[in-house]
């Protein structure tokens, strides 16, 4: 019972509850998931999902935040009785979550904390906002992540302008779509931890050696593919996914995670070309793979990567003065101050605004030093 | 008749001192009064709430007057960290003339001090105060260093000025505080130079040092170089911010983020010791938590760590890297900090100590003493002003010194 890991795939905000409710109905029975918002009208919709969990009722009343990350914020910092409800024994979770709006975007960086508390492991699906959303939607999302950094295990960025296909399609095709593609990555690493089918299981705590060390930023890709050929389709595929396209993942990654899923008659020389064309040719290269083989999807494969932008050991310390690796290389002053959330620390005090950088703003974050834990 | 009683007022973020003390013929100073109040109204070394401070700081002046038994006085010094404080170099100088006015001639006392009014008259925006104008060395036709230039043969005779420069709106209000409480405030300085005038000697001055107080909201430095000041300037940061970062990365309320840095943090991440585990005690609604000391240093060790950068940025911006062979010294509250001498010695690549006030009786212990190093300072500074006793003289240097390091508007 104690044995499987519990692993739960959170909703969050306007854009994590949508894209659930898009995915929930075509996932795998066991798949747990949940939803949460302050809007009781966003989680109606969630017809798909059981576990709706409405925070900050005294805060908006049901509704909205109106676009305040502030009140996203605090909305999650006053249900701790609900959050415990909801992630205490969770071993993975999983968060969809919308940046730039007022909900996912407050709540997110409460969530990752709270999480870590609980001890559960977390990977963030951010939705980043349209380059048409302007740039102050833009800017929150920016710092939202930054402010998450310090606490997530890994986050997936996730563009807008990348996920929806370009093109002359109707808005809600554009939607399902999107969600379609991350629905099938979720749904197929689910699979690799969950299912005992598994040939060679993707096991709970290389999953964790990755995204502990990942150095909090993460891609994600995924393809499935059918008949003749299928594994060089699914290679091509995955190399031209939006959300891998032209970064060059595949050939520098530090680390990376593949996962196979095929039907009975999956190969083993399939698994070694897919294996072979994806990874790195450097010999650092952490790679872990797992291969499931389930009947449904007899003459098709599904492959998922993930792939870590970088590779840190966890514990950033060296005993003397190690940390200049983890500084440095930062972009300073990307955002003006007008965006940053007013910090009341200190009163009312002017901010310590040096060198465009905003010295009030805790090091650690600026510095993208990952706490360890 | 004892040597007058000069009282130094410091209003720190954490804490506001007041000092009474001597000055000897000597120039040793013996403390009579000390007193010091837990600060409030004021963050970053600026004045939030008027009231309260005005409140702190006559707590403050009493405490003191009850330890000397006497009273302070009219007036005070006030040593004003007020962050955002910069200094200015300003070369300005004269062409020297014979006795036939034409150029190239022996520089004479009146051309000496032609080129330093010259050179005082540095333009500051009207946000800006200047705190002190001190005089660098003198340039004789383009060869510097030169001390006291007089009956040499030049045609052009330049002399820089240092000008520290506070925030007007910062300094304004402070002095505006201390004429409420009531006392008339004398003169202002700059608090990182109190705190140099306090630990360095002549031989540190000379051989070039950096001195940084760490303050509870301000963190200002000062570089001495050849006994002159070089550079000098004040960081909105301090000892608040350790405490806010520790507050939000393990998420605990400033009280507990205040006592946790006192008891258990460490500018350094020590390997030995960061496995070790820190218990939070249960209060109120809160039940009691355990944080990694890994954790609580990593936090620590990023903010001073980056504290230290900005003003190793600032010295090697400005050419003066090389010439720092006494090394940093450090004062203020911040020193307290366990291994912070050891992170700026990394930083700095130079030796590393805390400060010490010398020449001075009348102090409980070392360590306190590093706190109170900037009042201390302002004593000497405010001593400094008013030495001459020539009744004679009195009016031109009063005159002089609102010229020279005075708080003229």
């Amino acid at each position: 019972m104690s044995e499987t890991k519990k692993i739960l795939v959170l909703g969050l905000g306007g854009a994590g509850c949508n894209t659930l409710a898009r995915i929930a109905p075509r996932a795998p029975e066991g798949m747990e998931f949940a939803v949460m918002d302050c809007d009781f009208q966003t989680l109606e919709n969630c017809t798909a999902i059981e576990n709706r969990v409405v925070v900050g009722k005294a805060l908006t009343d049901g509704m909205s935040t109106g676009g305040d990350l502030e009140v996203g914020r605090r909305c999650v910092e006053s249900s701790t009785g609900q959050m415990e409800a909801l992630l205490s024994g969770v071993d993975l979770l999983i968060v969809i979550t919308g940046l730039g709006g007022g909900f996912g975007t407050g709540a997110a960086p409460v969530v990752a904390r709270m999480a870590r508390g609980f001890g559960a492991t977390t990977l963030f699906f951010t939705i980043l906002p349209f380059p048409f959303e302007g740039i102050v939607a833009q800017g929150k999302a920016h710092s939202a992540i930054r402010r998450m950094r310090t606490y997530t295990d890994a986050i997936v960025e996730m563009p807008n302008a990348l996920i929806q296909p370009d093109g002359d399609i109707l808005l809600e095709e554009s939607l399902e779509r999107s969600s379609r593609i991350l629905g099938a990555g979720l749904i197929g690493l689910w699979r690799l931890l969950a299912c005992p089918g598994s040939v060679c299981n993707l096991d709970f705590t290389s999953l964790h050696t990755m995204l502990s060390s990942c150095d909090a930023f993460c891609r994600f890709a995924c393809a499935t593919a059918t008949g003749e050929g299928r594994a060089d389709s699914v290679i091509d595929s995955l190399l031209a996914h939006p959300l891998v396209k032209g970064s060059g993942i595949f050939e520098k990654a530090p680390g990376m995670i593949i996962g196979i899923t095929g039907g009975e008659d999956l190969k083993l020389c399939e698994v070694q070309q897919i294996v072979d064309s994806l990874t790195p040719k450097s010999e650092t290269c952490w790679v872990k793979m797992g291969i499931a083989t389930d009947p449904a999807f007899a003459g098709r494969i599904s492959v998922i990567v993930l792939a870590a932008e970088a590779w840190k050991e966890p514990m950033v310390d060296d005993g003397h003065g190690g940390l200049k690796s983890a500084a440095g290389n930062g972009k300073q002053g990307e955002l003006s101050s007008l965006l940053k959330p007013r910090s009341k620390s200190f009163g009312d005090a002017e901010r310590t605004i040096w060198n465009g950088e905003d010295l009030d703003v805790p090091a650690y974050i600026r510095r993208k030093i990952k706490l360890p834990r | 008749m004892a040597a007058p009683l000069i009282t130094a007022l410091e209003i720190g973020t954490t804490t506001i001192k007041v000092l009474m003390a001597e000055v000897r013929e000597d120039g040793g100073l013996m403390v009579a009064g000390l007193g010091e109040c837990e600060s409030r109204g004021v963050r970053k070394g600026e004045i939030v709430d008027f009231e309260l401070a005005l409140e702190a700081v006559r707590r403050a002046m009493e405490a003191a007057e009850t330890v000397a038994h006497k009273s302070i006085g009219e007036s005070v010094y006030l040593a004003a960290s007020g962050g955002r404080a910069e200094s200015l170099l300003h070369i300005g100088g004269i062409p020297v003339l014979n006795e036939y006015d034409e150029p190239g001639g022996e520089i004479t006392r009146e051309d000496i001090d032609q080129a330093l009014e010259v050179a005082r008259k540095i333009p500051l925006s009207d946000e800006r105060i200047r705190l002190h104008t001190l005089q660098q060395n003198f340039e004789v036709d383009g060869r510097g260093g030169i001390v006291n230039p007089e009956r040499m043969l030049a045609e052009e005779l330049r002399v820089g000025m240092l000008l520290i420069h506070g925030q007007r709106a910062v300094v304004e209000n402070l002095k505006k505080l201390t004429e409420n409480v009531p006392v008339v405030c004398a003169d202002a300085a700059f608090g990182g130079f109190c705190s140099a005038l306090a630990v360095l000697t002549p031989e540190q001055k000379r051989a070039g040092v950096i001195v940084i107080d760490l303050g509870g909201g301000t963190t200002d430095y000062i570089v001495f170089n050849a006994g002159l000041v070089k550079l000098a300037g004040s960081i909105a940061v301090g000892g608040d911010h350790i405490t806010a970062d520790i507050a939000s990365g393990l998420n605990l309320n400033r009280r507990q983020a205040e006592a946790l840095k006192k008891d258990s943090g460490s500018a350094l991440i020590n390997r030995l010791q960061s496995d070790q585990n820190i218990s939070i005690p249960a209060e109120g609604g809160f039940s009691g938590r355990v944080v990694r000391a890994a954790t609580l240093h990593t936090i620590i060790n990023t903010r001073i760590e980056e504290m230290f950068k900005l003003i190793a940025d600032k010295i090697e911006h400005d050419g003066l890297s090389g010439q720092l062979n006494a090394g940093v010294i450090l004062t203020g509250g911040g020193t307290a900090m366990e291994g912070i001498a050891d992170l700026a010695q990394q930083v700095f690549n130079a030796p590393c100590q805390i400060g010490r006030i010398y020449d001075c009786v009348g102090l409980s212990t070392k360590q306190e003493g590093a706190r109170f190093a900037a009042a201390i300072g302002c004593v000497r500074y405010a001593a400094s002003q008013i030495k001459p006793a020539d009744p004679i003289r009195t009016v031109w240097k009063v005159w002089l010194s609102k010229l020279w390091g005075g708080n003229h508007e």
